[in-house]
């Protein structure tokens, strides 16, 4: 029995690849999880990570249920569409090598897709945002 | 108003519930086209 929940070390590493982009010289890009970063910067450029819980499947016919796939969303927003997809774009370059997962042995993750850009007339001014679905699974290291 | 359910928005977050929906479906999806395929080849 482990004392983390088991989607734990794959959110820490999904924050461990995008956090980076916070950093960036030019269009720094902030990274929320759950909701807005706390501090937006100046580019107004971020993107929040959104995940789940994951899905445990059997990883064998005794259904010993450790394969695990963790849905995820990063919605990348922008004030304008160019922008958003841009940041789209930086998030997913930044996932695409192999992530380590503390005690997991994971596959590259899985773009999944999502809808087209968007306007938020909600929110002024306007902003445009671009959720994108992806899927990350591992087993046992 | 199905996408910003399903996806959220720049302060909405997702629900996801048609993925969901999906995800469930797909063992019976699976198995519903290997009975065709088996059937198929009989």
């Amino acid at each position: 029995v482990t004392a983390v929940p088991l989607a734990l070390p794959h959110r820490n590493a999904l924050m461990a690849a995008l956090t980076p982009l916070s950093q960036r010289a030019t269009g720094p890009i902030g990274i929320g999880e759950g909701g807005a970063p706390t501090t937006i910067p100046a580019g107004g450029l971020y993107a929040v990570l959104y995940v789940g819980q994951g899905r445990r499947t059997a990883g064998s016919l005794a259904d010993d249920r450790t394969t695990l796939s963790v849905p995820f969303q990063v919605t990348s927003v922008g004030p304008t569409a160019e922008r958003a997809l841009w940041v789209a774009d930086r998030v997913a370059e930044v996932l695409a090598p192999p992530l380590a997962v503390d005690g997991r042995a994971t596959w590259r993750v899985e773009e999944v897709g999502g809808p087209p850009v968007q306007r938020d007339d909600g929110v002024t001014p306007a902003l445009y945002y671009l959720p994108v679905q992806y899927r990350l699974q591992s087993i046992p290291a | 108003l199905g996408n910003l359910l399903e996806f959220g928005s720049v302060n909405n977050p997702p629900h996801n519930d048609g993925g969901r929906a999906l995800d469930d479906e797909e063992p019976r999806f699976l198995a519903q086209v290997e009975a065709l395929e088996a059937r198929a080849l009989r």
